[in-house]
């Protein structure tokens, strides 16, 4: 039957086969033989294997208890259900502020502004350096960056970090001048560049951020994108679909579907998915239209984390469910008990898992 | 995918295909494409007299056939086709063997897939040695090189 060396199949089939492996079974496999230990090395591997990711989506939500001050993380997976998340590798206690395929960007919590990049599934991390900006007097009101992205460009497998917010010289009002320092992975340096902006972001807005097309995108309180043009370093605003509006019970969500700019309007009854079609021509394309009938009662409290044209995952306060779009089913994936501090929605990222480097 | 001026509905044309073994067999068009190379082959015209097939034999042809037609079935659900894919694949490792070299030879995406991922399946969970064992392959690796390697994915093979 194996007429072949070290290897069972052609090469491309052992590819296809090692690309469908979760991350851990993936690194058992790198000491089986030389051949597979090449191959899972190979780029256009590495590849293969991130896109493959994309189906597979995911949920990381810190879990607070209201008895006690420590968090734990937990990842919510659509096939394999519910496990505990670990970042003590970073040996640090850190915030997750933004994930972009399968790396997550994190702020240490003991030390302002220090920040990791680090793949969770690898367990590879990189200490950023320290932007010279000296944080405590630049960023405004606390000292700390409004808005937190990470760009993970996966053909390149290069990534930015993006810093941006009000600027307050030392002992003067704010200016609306607004600072942005990106981190450039290759160049392991910081740039800064300046503008002035008049946006404000709640939390979950903050929370929010999508990578596509190379740019960042926010979504502003005031109804319109926020995008960071990463070649360019250039802000610019994006309109929301014509028929989308705030304001008397409509709640607007930024999230990305399947590599597209995609935006979900919560209504008492309704859940509207629209996705950006055409990016050039910012054609908005209204997916589905997902009634909340079944889950009524939990409409006020439910806010979309991550979704891919198949399902979507959404939070609540005790919570994490999933919708399949198909089928038209409703799941609730995790729930907690106790009343914990913060709700579930606080502070959950949409995540999936590859091996993409941060070095 | 093709532009191509015919289109691939059933004509009611068949394909003659010949395995490895000598076993003929015969197919409509529309079954057939499933396969990329036959699909091409119907395309350009190439489709006269029996179709060689020197890398698969009669039985392993047999099961790839009947997997095309549920396929090309266009009166079949979603569901019912997951149903059938997941009997169809749970097979021993020999067939399942002969079935992932045969997708693969004769470029049908649907089932290479089907069958990566049950072989997948059957490495998760497994010690590199219960892998090797499993797939009869040998550890080529000198004990220092082994030792490097385990020492950079420590982390994944546990305590």
């Amino acid at each position: 039957m194996n007429s072949r060396g070290d290897g069972f199949f052609p090469d491309e089939v052992i590819l296809q086969i090692l690309a469908r492996l979760p991350v851990k079974s993936l690194f058992m496999c790198k000491t089986v033989c030389k051949l597979w230990y090449r191959l899972s090395a190979d780029k256009y591997f590495v590849q293969l294997y991130n896109d493959l990711s994309v189906k597979n989506l995911m949920v990381l939500v810190e879990v607070s208890e209201a008895s006690d001050s420590k968090s734990r993380l937990i990842c919510v997976d659509n096939l394999s259900g519910v496990s505990e998340f670990s970042l003590d590798f970073l040996k640090d206690r850190v915030k997750i502020r933004a994930s972009c395929n399968g790396l997550l960007c994190c702020s240490s919590i003991p030390d302002k502004g220090v920040y990791y990049v680090c793949n969770p599934m690898t367990r590879e991390f990189r200490l950023l350096p320290r932007s010279r900006e000296r944080p405590v007097t630049r960023f405004y009101p606390d000292g700390e960056a409004t808005l937190v992205g990470l760009a993970c460009c996966s053909s390149s497998q290069k990534f930015n970090v993006v810093l941006a917010g009000y600027h307050r010289s030392f002992g003067h009002r704010s200016d609306g001048t607004f600072i942005c320092l990106v981190f450039d992975s290759e160049l392991n340096r910081w740039r800064k560049f300046v503008s002035f902006q008049d946006d404000h972001f709640t939390h979950m807005k903050r929370n929010q951020v999508v990578f596509v097309n190379g740019s960042l995108h926010w979504l502003t309180g005031s109804s319109c994108i926020l995008v960071l043009d990463l070649h360019y370093d250039i802000w610019r605003k994006m309109s929301l679909p014509g028929e989308v509006s705030y304001g008397s019970g409509n709640r607007i969500y930024l999230l990305e579907s399947d590599g597209c700019l995609s935006v979900i309007q919560i209504s008492d009854a309704w859940l509207n998915i629209w996705v950006l079609k055409d990016y050039e021509r910012e054609e908005w394309h209204l997916a589905d239209r997902v009634s909340l009938r079944c889950v009524r009662g939990l409409v006020p409290g439910i806010f979309p984390i991550s979704q891919t044209g198949e399902y979507v995952f959404l939070a609540t306060h005790k919570q994490v469910l999933v919708y399949q779009r198909k089928k038209r089913v409703w799941k609730v994936m995790y729930s907690v008990n106790n009343s914990s501090a913060l709700p579930l929605w606080f502070s959950a990222h949409a995540f999936r898992s590859t091996i993409f480097s941060c070095y | 995918m093709s532009s191509s001026s015919s289109p691939m509905q059933s004509t009611g044309r068949k394909l003659k295909l010949k395995s490895k073994d000598d076993e003929t067999f015969e197919v409509e068009e529309a079954v057939a494409v499933k396969s990329q190379i036959f699909k091409y082959m119907v395309e350009d015209g190439v489709s006269n007299g029996p179709i060689p097939l020197p890398n698969v034999n009669g039985k392993t042809l047999a099961r790839v056939l009947q997997w095309c037609q549920k396929h090309a079935d266009p009166t079949i659900t979603e569901d019912e086709l997951n149903k059938y894919d997941a009997g169809f694949i749970d097979v021993d490792q020999a067939v399942l063997y002969d079935l992932l070299m045969a997708a693969n030879y004769l470029n049908i995406e649907e089932l290479l897939k089907l069958a990566c991922m049950r072989v997948a399946d059957m490495i998760k969970g497994k010690s590199p040695d219960e892998i090797r064992r499993t797939f009869n392959i040998k550890n080529d690796f000198t004990p220092e090189e082994e030792e490097e390697v385990r020492k950079e994915n420590a982390w994944a093979l546990g305590p």
